[in-house]
């Protein structure tokens, strides 16, 4: 078997794993930690240059009060769902329809169509940045919630389909032509006898969108420019002060723009079932 | 219900033709079974008449009507396949009742069918199980139900029972042959089971590299096989096959003798068969009989012991073997010699090529 199983290693690869392994966990969340007692520490510790050390005083309620007074938070956080929704929405539903298409029917130019799927995702999105920005300009969504949906919808649609299609040619192919030769029409087997075999491919597609369109930074930079279509990544800049960085303040703000794409994976976390096709077939 | 024809049908893949030119007339209300060796085409021809398959060419006729350009809703058939593909998120009884349902069927007599179709199959307790809750029997059952609900007009089966193991195999194939019986519905269905096919049909088409060998009543097949393929694949254990030469052909019999000694005769009609023709001697295991001035002599090579049945493999000459069935309280030592006759009726004779000269009929 492979990997190995650690309990069936020598004894002193044993215990470098078990010093290891709380290290490497530390070294992964410090950022995190950092943020964190950021987010609550006051002015005065930023400014003695006290990043690290046991907080001077402790301004919890007073930080993330600020960032919902003295910012539009709650503007952006809006802005944020707007863009993100739409785009988890349109993205999955395109992507289950074209992966069920790629997968399910053999068509001429079916294995070409998937590698420009596949091919799309290797396209480095910086050098989209002028052209993109042209294109939404020219058709009047530059500056626009609809401009950055349209785009990311299209762009998260070609790793989608990937996914789908390749979660839909692993479900046994018997149960499209039991339904074929049932008299099901084909909207109908997509949408009654796949769809429902979808549900932990479409529940993890959809958090890591979520999660993708959500901590986009770079887009929102380049396409929008006004507080009104502003989501929350890109608006945090807003915290610093004009001439004062207010670290705290941001820290708080970053804590706060995290929390739905967490909430999204817990609300999807029940949908992520193994096994769903259990007794379909023999197996 | 309805009759299944097929004339001149034929499917390429590529280049290459895995279904060469098969007629078959298939009655309404006949159990057929398609039978041959993996990879023979009998799937495929199956899958054609579904409408999963397209066809290269020839016609597939159900109920007199072409039906080569229909999809498989237009059809009016139900399959039953070897991985029981049920639906995984329904349970029994929305599986069954799926098609109906999306056929817009008026809901008590749907729930009439279903009820029917369970109480054929009994499956009246499983109804609200999920398929991931039945055993490997019991989908297969709900396979079939699935079928039944639908009053197709012919049900094809693709190797049903292969996923079963033995004991259950046996039980569900006395189940099959009781819904023909009590359906009276045209049944297709494939199998690679030489025994599933003797059991259960009416009539066997046995297959061989896309081509249909032969067309017949299970006893037809056995007694009269028009080749030496069909001769090997019907009948366990498999008929043997000795080589000789016609030695004199008169009066309706034909003495043969072997190449590796001995002689034996064959029953058969007016036969263009000449002294000095090289032909091969079919003999099934069941007619070879023990006898001390029997013809077929060899030395015993393996006994397999099956309690009321014992088989002896003999071999004959450096190269040549043979199989004899015998009753179970016989006994021989390893390297035994000893000596069998068959009866004159049992054997069979087919040229070089392979095709029947002559059949010892019973």
């Amino acid at each position: 078997m492979f990997p190995r199983p650690i309990a069936k290693a020598r004894p002193a690869v044993r215990v470098a794993y078990k010093a290891s392994l709380p290290v490497a966990l530390l070294v992964w969340l410090l950022p995190l930690v950092a943020v964190a007692l950021t987010s609550i520490r006051g002015a005065g510790d930023l400014a003695r240059g006290n990043y690290w050390g046991w907080p001077g005083e402790f301004d919890l309620v007073q930080n993330y009060r600020a960032v919902f007074v003295t910012s539009p938070i709650g503007l952006f956080i809006l802005n944020s769902f707007r863009i993100t929704v739409p785009v988890v929405a349109a993205s999955v539903a395109l992507a289950c329809m074209a992966g069920y298409a790629l997968a399910v029917y053999r068509f001429r130019a079916n294995s070409w169509l998937f590698f420009l799927f596949v091919g799309g995702n290797f396209v480095p999105f910086q050098i989209l940045m002028v052209p993109v920005r042209d294109l939404t300009l020219r058709l009047g969504l530059y500056d626009t919630t609809l401009g950055l949906i349209l785009f990311h919808s299209a762009f998260q649609t070609g790793f989608c389909t990937l996914f789908m299609r390749n979660f839909i040619s692993s479900l046994p192919h018997e149960l499209i032509e039991a339904a074929r030769v049932e008299g099901v029409g084909e909207w109908s087997i997509f949408l009654r006898v796949v769809m429902p075999l979808m549900r932990p491919a479409i529940a993890a597609l959809s958090v890591l969108i979520f999660t993708f369109v959500w901590n986009d930074y770079f887009w929102a930079l380049v396409l929008i420019q006004g507080n009104h279509a502003m989501p929350v990544t890109a608006g945090l800049n807003a915290l610093n002060g004009e001439w004062v960085s207010a670290w705290n303040l941001v820290s708080a703000g970053a804590i706060v723009a995290a929390m739905p794409p967490v909430a999204m994976f817990f609300l999807m976390q029940k949908h992520f079932i193994a096994g769903l096709t259990l007794g379909a077939t023999k197996g | 219900m309805a009759a299944v024809s097929l004339r001149g049908l034929k499917k390429n893949f590529g280049a290459v033709s895995v279904i060469k030119d098969v007629d078959l007339e298939i009655g309404d209300g006949e159990f057929v079974v398609l039978v041959g060796p993996s990879g023979c085409g009998k799937s495929t021809i199956l899958r054609m008449v579904a409408g999963l398959e397209a066809i290269s060419g020839g016609e597939v006729r159900i109920g007199g009507e072409v039906v080569n350009d229909m999809s498989p809703k237009e059809r009016n058939i139900a399959m039953v396949f070897q991985s029981y593909a049920l639906y995984p998120h329904m349970t029994v009884r929305e599986n069954m009742g799926f098609s109906l349902r999306l056929a817009r069927a008026p809901r008590a007599e749907a729930a009439a069918k279903i009820k029917r179709a369970a109480d054929i199959l009994g499956l009246g307790e499983l109804l609200e199980r999920k398929p991931r809750e039945l055993s490997g029997g019991q989908r297969q059952r709900v396979a079939m139900g699935r079928a039944i609900v639908r009053d197709p007009a012919a049900f094809l089966f693709d190797e049903p029972l292969s996923n079963l193991d033995a004991a259950l195999r046996v039980q569900m194939r006395v189940e099959l042959a009781e819904l023909h019986n009590r359906l009276g519905s045209t049944m297709i269905y494939v199998t690679h089971d030489q025994v599933e096919a003797m059991t259960l049909a009416q009539k066997i088409a046995v297959f061989n590299q896309g081509r249909l060998e032969q067309f017949a009543t299970p006893a037809d097949l056995y007694n009269r096989p028009r080749n030496l393929f069909v001769a090997r694949f019907i009948g366990s254990p498999q008929m043997n096959v000795l080589q000789g030469r016609v030695k004199a052909a008169r009066d309706g019999r034909v003495a043969v003798s072997l190449a590796h000694g001995g002689e034996i005769a064959v029953e058969s009609g007016p036969l263009p068969l000449a002294p000095g023709q090289p032909v091969q001697v079919g003999i099934r295991p069941e007619a070879l009989a023990p006898a001390d001035e029997g013809a077929l002599v060899g030395s015993v090579r393996l006994v397999e012991y099956l309690g009321g049945l014992t088989m002896v493999h003999v071999a004959h000459g450096a190269e040549e073997s043979f199989v004899v069935q015998l009753p179970g309280d016989f006994r021989a030592g390893l390297g035994d010699t000893v000596r069998f006759d068959a009866a004159a009726s049992g054997v069979h004779l087919f040229d070089a090529g392979g095709l029947l000269v002559a059949a010892g009929t019973r």
